[in-house]
């Protein structure tokens, strides 16, 4: 009996390139994938054997090797996940009903109870070699559930709802599990707070939260290229996290209103001072490719800084309606160009690393920008340049779009769409 | 399984883990905890926040009329409590620890407020709006508890004693004896207008 090749995900995409992933891979038989990736491998095997590249044996083997992922254990998969969701949605709900009649000292006893058992179970389910659309969701589960003893602590002792020492805990305690069981899923719980935590308690204007977020990007981005060599699951959430971050910096400089000087605080510098420092540690660990990668993600956040500093005082008139000057003319497409070689630059990292989220996110990026953005540029600018703007964001999106239908496997349908 | 989810580390580097989210805990619970445990008892008039929050949580926003928390900086964060109308009034933020009695607050960043950890009172959602109800009509006292560093905790929320009228914030000096009895964490679980 023959066994079956683990095979890793062709377009993983974190968590759920991971399950994708699980269900291809098989215990017995042969490698389980897509239907799709089958009749593609099928039909260029065939070619190979009629331009004499393989004989019918080579041919046969190759194609012999390959099997439509079983639509059965799908199903399983999926009843099993309906059914673990359904009962997390069970003991919410059983939890919410009862939560008043519960004393709370009680609810501290049962979040700690619940939050050692998710760290528990997550240990086990790695250790018994659970599937990851298991050991992903226990992760989650467990970071999200610190969360809920940090409330508990916190309602315990009457502790301030405003005050924000409840997210620096949580992500406190969160990172570190996510860094050291390398999950993506828990790496991003923990980011979260901490982002909203550093926001909230050194960020005193809009320009400092594009800057924190900038330098957020810079630090994941160096992160992702360490991360790469042992923790690939990690690396994809840094990456896609940085991208996501440098592009909400960019939509904030693009849509809200600026009208502060930037004053940089010391918190914010030194931030920044982290990030710059971050990209140059990881640019001289890291390999030609990286670098490239780093140099792309570094220039992003240098666009982002100038864009910051430089931007127009004021880009809306006394009625609120957006009145702009040429500066503004020229800041706005600034910001927008930015924007658009960060969502190119994103599609090719998405390509390079084999990751199909980094450029789901550019695109959403752009759908984003143009539901947000879009009247207020046409209303402001010229029709010609709005007009010409627009043109350039969809053939960069179609470009993009392709690319990403190319990298899923879906070339023959691009091609048609685009024909 | 797919082999880009494991856990590299062993049952020791989970143990550290756990480790730093405890402390993570311990020290974000320290400041109420310290106050509840090592703490005195002071009383404070007090009303409840308007809030318009259609979405209201299990708690009440609580309000001291008699604490100057306008005139507390990023420097200047130390409130001297004194004496007055038989409950304790804040003076002018100090940016150094009075000799007295005194909570320490601070700004928050985000909208230049301030915080002395005696904001929020956790009750249950049915609760919370009738006990805003009884704050705003007046004649209500938080008891609190403060150690000798400033940390401050709310332990109760109660009708005012007979005699318990203060006129507001002060700039004057008085004496450092607490107003209320001295105990243990678990006291401030004792109902007073509403129990958690």
């Amino acid at each position: 009996m023959r066994r079956d090749r683990e095979v890793e995900p062709a377009d993983p995409g974190g968590p759920v390139g991971d399950i994708v992933g699980d269900l291809r891979a098989d215990s017995v038989g042969v490698t389980r994938i897509p239907q799709q990736r089958v009749e593609w491998l099928t039909g260029e095997v065939e070619r190979w054997r009629r331009r004499g590249l393989i004989d019918s044996e080579a041919a046969e083997a190759i194609t012999a090797g390959y099997a439509p992922t079983d639509a059965s254990r799908k199903v399983t998969a999926t009843l099993t996940m309906l059914g673990m969701a359904l009962v997390a949605f069970g003991v919410i709900w059983l939890g919410a009903a009862n939560y008043s009649d519960v004393p709370p000292s009680a609810r501290l006893a049962i979040a700690i109870a619940l939050w050692l058992g998710a760290v528990a179970g997550a240990r086990l389910a790695v250790e018994r070699s659970a599937p990851s659309w298991v050991v992903v969701p226990a992760h989650a589960c467990a970071a999200a559930i610190f969360g809920g003893v940090v409330f508990q602590v916190a309602q315990y002792l009457n502790d301030p709802i405003q005050s924000y020492g409840i997210l620096l805990a949580w992500s406190a305690g969160v990172i570190p599990y996510a860094l050291a069981t390398e999950s993506g899923a828990a790496l991003l719980i923990g980011v979260g707070p901490a982002t909203a935590w550093w926001q909230l308690r050194f960020t005193s204007n809009i320009e400092e939260v594009v800057l924190v977020f900038v330098a957020l990007a810079a630090v994941m981005a160096a992160m992702a290229t360490f991360a790469d060599r042992q923790a690939r699951t990690l690396a994809r959430t840094l990456r896609a996290t940085a991208i996501a971050s440098i592009l909400l910096a960019l939509m904030i400089l693009l849509s809200a209103d600026l009208t502060h000087s930037v004053e940089l605080s010391n918190s914010v510098a030194i931030w920044l001072g982290v990030a710059i420092a971050a990209l140059a540690m990881a640019a001289t660990r890291s390999s030609r490719a990286d670098r490239w990668e780093l140099l792309g993600i570094g220039l992003a956040c240098a666009a982002a800084v100038i864009l910051t500093i430089v931007h127009p005082t004021i880009r809306r008139g006394v009625t609120g309606q957006f009145d702009m000057d040429d500066i503004s003319v020229v800041y706005t497409v600034a910001v927008h160009s930015t924007i658009m070689a960060v969502m190119v630059g994103g599609a090719i990292v998405a390509r390079v690393h084999d990751h199909a989220g980094v450029a789901i996110i550019a695109v959403a990026g752009l759908a984003i920008l143009w539901f947000t953005t879009a009247t207020e540029i046409a209303g402001g600018l010229d029709l010609t340049v709005a007009g010409l703007m627009f043109l350039g964001s969809g053939v960069v999106a179609l470009a993009v779009g392709r690319e990403v239908a190319r990298h899923a496997g879906l070339a023959a349908k691009a091609r048609e769409s685009s024909s | 399984m797919s082999t880009t989810t494991v856990w590299r580390g062993s049952r020791r580097s989970l143990a550290v883990v756990l480790a730093i989210q405890v402390v993570a805990l311990l020290w974000f619970a320290y400041p109420r905890a310290a106050a509840l445990i090592g703490g005195d008892v002071y009383r404070l008039r007090v009303t409840a926040v308007d809030r318009v929050d259609p979405a209201r949580g299990a708690f009440v926003d609580l309000d001291y009329p008699g604490l100057p928390t306008d005139t507390v900086t990023r420097k200047a964060r130390f409130v001297p409590l004194l004496p007055e109308g038989g409950l304790r009034v804040g003076a002018r933020a100090t940016s150094d620890r009075p000799s007295g009695p005194y909570i320490a607050c601070h700004v928050m960043t985000f909208d230049d407020s301030a915080t002395c950890g005696i904001e929020t009172w956790f009750v249950s959602q049915e609760q919370a709006p009738r006990l805003e109800d009884a704050l705003r009509s007046g004649g209500a006292v938080a008891k609190i508890k403060v150690d000798g560093r400033g940390h401050a905790a709310i332990v109760g929320v109660e009708r005012a004693r007979p005699g318990e009228r203060p006129s507001g914030a002060t700039s004057g000096s008085g004496t450092s004896a607490p107003d209320g009895e001295t105990g243990p964490a678990g006291d401030h679980r004792r109902a007073g207008l509403a129990t958690p």
